[in-house]
């Protein structure tokens, strides 16, 4: 086998060219927009709802998405940008008397912020709020997940407001979701286990560099970051070549992981598209439980099949090739250019000229 | 020669390891090989990289019969200086990594075996020199080449297999 | 207990029928009270006596019938003072809050233990503590090493010169110093005859202050068991010689176990110089002997040993620190045959580390070692080889196949890489376990390995990078790191661990010897135990990546260190992928 840990570190951590989400510059530039829009609503929100003639709700603050599991990676240049997930909880409950229609309650966030940046658009999970950088339009955002909080429901649960301008009320969901009991579920098995943890978090950066590297990113044709979360939730194990001291082997654990998706893949009903078809899913073990692939069509998913045929036979010919030059080469292929190649000279150990003397065979 | 010639030929060490030969490489070798009845043996010496942090060598240059060898249908004489200059050139070029891994001639036997000579020249490599790795000999033969190691200052040779 | 509490509860104990009147209570002269009162116990009237000592309740008060008479005789009623055996007091805890509960408690168990006294099953509750009773009656004491069989037969009595005697049916069933040769031993010997009683057999002792059996009685209560032995055999057994004193042993089945016996001991004097058992006549003396239960099937498994582990062979390389305490760890658990191996003479410097302490310096720390062995553990077998091990498997003074087990503790790492590899080239070699400790207290470990089974010592140095320095990958401190402190110039290099460190690992190695012998462990794990970092860290150590792993990854991760390039025990586990080259 090559070793190419060092090489897997370096397309992981380095700080020029890693595809971590490191906390460093970016990292605080996003959570100063996500502090702006946090003022900007606790300022605006009480005005917007006198405005309609409703109760004042002062909103709560989280964190959640890959900002807060710390699986960040860099957008791809010319992809969507960097974003940061905010939760937005509402004390409100999400029917009965002076429910909100969950668009409703958009429309006033939206409003709230109404000229903070010159995008601000209603999407159906979220509030997204664009900003611009160096002249690309949409360089960065940040979603906004509105909530009916728990407090305010008497099942206790949160619900998620989902819906985007033109759903008709019945498009329109309040949605049970659970972020934190997601994190907690994904991480409780690391508790304990440092290095399997951090592998945990380098396997899902590049699962996630993969995907932004070999899909388009318009719709859904590309399986969904926290798709390939679940799939590693299922499917990682850590993955080390010397188990005493955890020397980390992510090429091994990526292997076992892609391995356990392919082996996934079967022929099924899918309950959201009414139809029979071979797909993988990405169950969320929280509430509501669904399969976070529901929404990828049958074409989708033998494009994401394929593709992750061929990352497997990218990962197994790096793992069967002697040359680490060669194996990079290979890995480059389907991880991007980040990735890095080590010149054939880099690779050899130190050794003397040798010198040819003259011979006879036989 | 069934070996397709588009694929690497990996050898493999009892003690783990790998000695890889590209494809490119061994194509080169497998062009002298002795099909036609008259051919007479070639050879050279292989350089290459030992794999850092791994007991894998990957084979990347080899040198081709030149002028000053003497070349018969049983036995194959390489004149040192003209294969010098070529691993220095090598050597050079490579940043001093490229180093000299052992040697290689053909065989007109289909799954050959070192002969006498062979292997009295190869154990007076082995003593020659100090190195601290191994050497590999590879012999082509018309069905199939096929690869020793040994360590310096011993004369046991280790016949490598050959595994997809 | 003040005089008012007391006082309170005897008329609440009268007042609920607990104790009949008239109540008297009294304080002694030590401080404590008695107590007189009268018990109800089936329907009789027993005047008692509840003795509280001053310190009352931090034991449990004495209770004494006071007529004895009137109740006869009775199991658990100690017939010369009365003492009344209510519970045993191993294993009982008492609520020192509240005396007056303890009280109650005691009366009641008196009633109950009297009651079941009176009732029909006498002889059985005699029969259980058949020894206790025994032992009342006092006499001679006799060593016993003969281990109990369901055969009659003779044994041999011998005169040892500590005016002891000795009973044993050969000279091998004695310990180690007490075999013939021995200068304990006299040459007079005395006939003696074990004879095991039918199961079934029951009676009741002798009392302290009546007449021991007579040789009526005695041939009455074992005429049952006399008539089940072949008369052929009889003859044998009880053949007239020059018996003019003798000892007979009497086996009697414990009840509810099936190997436990009691041993009564009965002394004779033959006028005729005749065995009681094989003639009539009554010109026989009999008096009570104590056998002292020092016979090996008795002790061994009474220690907390395992019968099992007893005739396990054990080689131990290296009578160090973790050496020295893990022979000890050896003996304790039942493991009888050690061998210690050593060339070594123990220093001064290391008299507070080693289990000998200063009775070893200067001594071969292998001979030392079995000496104490066998000095404090009757059976241990110890044989000691004070040289390099190196040298005594090249002479040939061991043969590694013969033990079932090797242990090395050498902490030399360069010296057990080398005997991993040669051992495992031995045919037939056994399991081996290698244990070491790290400086500073920071942990120690044990490792089983098995011949022909993948995973052994070399794999620890095996690295799957392999330019990284050689070190040992289990280890808790960073590698390269240099901890031998030289104490007083050269050659008295010290590694600086303490006394607790050795034994931790010596007892690590040593519940993995009994998982090995046991063959509880069919795998061959690597255990660590992993002690504070403090130490290490204040001398300006650093700990490696391992140490910072938690005790239950550890555990989990027993199996983990086998390394699948391993140049020792990978190479004859692996089967060469034979040439498949189309």
């Amino acid at each position: 086998m090559a070793n190419v840990q060092t090489q897997f570190d370096t397309f992981h951590s380095d700080k020029k060219t890693g595809i971590r989400l490191g906390r460093f510059k970016k990292e605080k530039q996003l959570r100063d927009k996500r502090n702006v829009i946090r003022r900007r609503l606790k300022a605006n929100l009480p005005g917007v709802f006198a405005k309609y003639g409703e109760p004042n709700l002062v909103p709560k603050f989280k964190d959640q998405g890959s900002y807060k599991m710390n699986t960040g990676i860099k957008p791809l240049a010319g992809g969507s940008g960097y974003d940061i997930d905010q939760g937005v909880y509402f004390e409100t409950p999400k029917d009965g008397e002076g429910a909100y229609s969950p668009l409703t309650l958009k429309k006033r966030v939206e409003e709230a912020l109404n000229g903070l940046t010159d995008t601000i658009r209603i999407r159906r999970p979220c509030v997204t709020v664009f900003y611009k950088e160096n002249g690309v339009e949409e360089a960065y955002h940040v979603d906004l997940a509105i909530y009916s909080a728990r407090g305010s429901n008497s099942d206790g649960k949160d619900y998620l407001a989902v819906g985007r301008v033109g759903d008709s009320l019945s498009e329109q969901e309040w949605k049970v979701s659970d972020p934190a009991g997601l994190q907690h579920e994904l991480f409780r098995r690391f508790e304990d286990d440092t290095h399997g943890r951090q592998q945990f978090r380098r396997i899902m950066r590049f699962m996630k560099r993969w995907k932004d590297v070999n899909f388009s990113s318009a719709g859904n044709g590309a399986p969904r970051g926290i798709g390939l979360t679940l799939n590693a939730h299922y499917g990682f194990t850590p993955t080390y070549s010397d188990w005493l001291n955890r020397t980390r082997d992510d090429l091994g654990a990526l292997r076992k992981l892609v391995d356990d998706m392919l082996s996934r893949f079967s022929h099924q009903y899918r309950e959201k598209r009414q139809e029979w078809g071979r797909c993988l899913i990405a169950k969320l073990p929280v509430e509501p439980v669904s399969d976070v692939y529901e929404n990828m069509t049958l074409v989708q998913m033998t494009s994401f099949e394929t593709k992750l045929k061929d990352l497997k036979a990218a990962l197994d010919a790096a793992h069967e090739e002697s040359d680490p030059h060669e194996a990079c080469k290979g890995l480059q292929k389907v991880f991007g250019s980040d990735f890095p190649v080590p010149a054939k000279s880099d690779t050899a150990r130190k050794a003397a000229a040798g010198a040819a003397s003259s011979g006879l065979s036989g | 020669m069934n070996e397709p010639e588009q694929q690497d030929l990996v050898f493999y060490r009892s003690g783990g390891g790998r000695v890889k030969v590209p494809a490119a490489v061994l194509s080169v070798m497998q062009s002298y090989a002795q099909h036609d009845p008259v051919a007479t043996e070639a050879g050279g010496v292989m350089m290459g990289r030992y794999i850092a942090s791994s007991n894998d060598v990957v084979i990347d240059v080899v040198t081709e019969p030149m002028p000053g060898d003497r070349r018969t249908r049983y036995s194959f004489y390489r004149d040192k200086r003209r294969h010098q200059a070529a691993m220095d050139a090598a050597w050079e070029a490579s940043g001093h990594t490229c180093t000299y891994l052992g040697e290689w001639h053909t065989h007109p036997e289909e799954r050959p075996t070192p002969s006498e000579i062979d292997i009295k020249g190869w154990n007076r490599r082995l003593c020659q020199d100090q190195f601290d790795e191994e050497l590999f000999f590879l012999i082509i033969g018309t069905h199939e080449p096929r690869m020793w190691a040994a360590k310096s200052a011993t004369t046991t040779w280790e016949p490598l297999k050959i595994k997809k | 207990m003040t005089t008012e509490a007391l006082e309170a509860w005897l008329s609440v104990a009268t007042a609920t029928g607990l104790v009949l009147p008239p109540g008297e209570m009294q304080p002694d002269n030590d401080g404590g009270f008695r107590i007189t009162t009268t018990l109800a116990v089936a329907g009789l009237s027993v005047g008692i006596l509840i003795v509280l000592a001053h310190d009352f309740p931090k034991d449990a008060p004495l209770v004494l019938v006071q007529d004895s008479q009137l109740l006869g005789r009775l199991p658990h009623v100690f017939r010369n003072a009365g003492v009344v055996c209510y519970s045993t007091s191993e294993g009982l805890l008492l609520n020192r809050q509240q005396p007056e509960t303890v009280l109650t408690w005691a009366v009641k168990e008196t009633i109950r233990t009297l009651e079941e006294g009176l009732g029909t099953s006498q002889v059985a509750e005699f029969m259980r503590e058949l020894e206790v009773y025994w032992r009342q009656l006092g006499g001679p004491e006799v060593v016993n090493f003969y281990n109990p069989s369901s055969e009659a037969r003779t044994l041999t009595s011998y005169s040892a010169k500590d005016n002891l005697r000795w009973l044993a049916g050969a000279e091998q069933e004695m310990p180690p110093r007490h075999r013939a040769g021995n200068k304990l031993l006299t040459t007079i010997k005395e006939k003696a005859t074990y004879l095991p009683l039918l199961p079934g057999t029951a009676f009741i002792p002798p009392a302290p202050n009546e007449p021991f059996w007579t040789i009526d009685q005695l041939r009455e209560l074992v005429k049952p068991t006399l008539m089940a032995i072949p008369s052929k055999r009889r003859r044998q057994l009880f053949k007239s010689g020059r018996d003019w004193n003798g000892l007979l042993v009497l086996a009697v089945p414990l009840v509810g176990h099936k190997s436990h016996v009691t041993l009564l001991g009965i002394a004779y004097t033959s006028l005729k110089g005749v065995h009681p058992l094989g003639e009539r006549g009554s010109a026989f003396d009999l008096k009570p002997v104590q056998l002292l239960r020092w016979e090996r099937s008795y002790l061994l498994p009474r220690g907390g040993g395992k019968m099992s582990l007893t005739p396990k062979k054990v080689l131990v390389i290296g009578c160090g620190a973790i050496g020295g305490h893990l022979a000890h760890e050896l003996s304790q658990t039942g493991i009888l045959y050690l061998t210690l191996v050593d060339g070594d003479r123990l220093s001064i410097e290391n008299m507070h580390r080693h289990a000998l302490g200063m009775a070893g310096v200067g001594e071969y720390k292998a001979i030392a070692l079995r000496d104490e062995l066998q000095r404090k553990y009757l059976y241990a077998e110890v044989t000691a080889i004070a040289k390099p091990i190196e040298q005594a498997l090249d002479a040939g003074e061991i043969q590694p196949e013969s033990f079932d087990l090797v242990i090395a503790a050498t902490g030399e790492a360069t010296l057990e890489r080398y005997l991993n590899e040669r051992l495992r080239a031995i045919a037939g070699a056994p399991p081996v376990i290698y244990s070491w400790l790290e400086p500073y207290g920071i942990g120690g470990h044990a490792l089983l390995t098995r011949p022909h089974q993948a995973g052994c010592l070399e794999c620890l140095y095996t690295s799957p990078n392999p330019d990284a320095p050689l070190s040992n990958r289990a280890l808790f401190a960073a590698p390269d790191q240099q901890f031998s402190l030289a104490l007083s110039g050269c050659g008295s290099l010290h590694t600086p661990y303490a006394s607790l460190d050795a034994s931790q690992t010596a007892t690590l190695a040593a519940r993995l010897a009994v998982e090995a012998l046991t063959s509880s462990q069919p795998e061959s794990p690597l255990w660590s135990w992993k002690g504070s970092d403090r130490e290490l860290k204040a001398a300006g150590f650093k700990v490696g990546p391992r140490y910072k792993l938690t005790e239950e990854t550890l555990r989990r991760d027993a199996m983990r260190y086998i390394a699948p390039n391993c140049p020792v025990c990978a190479f004859d586990s692996n089967t060469n992928a034979a040439t498949n080259h189309e």
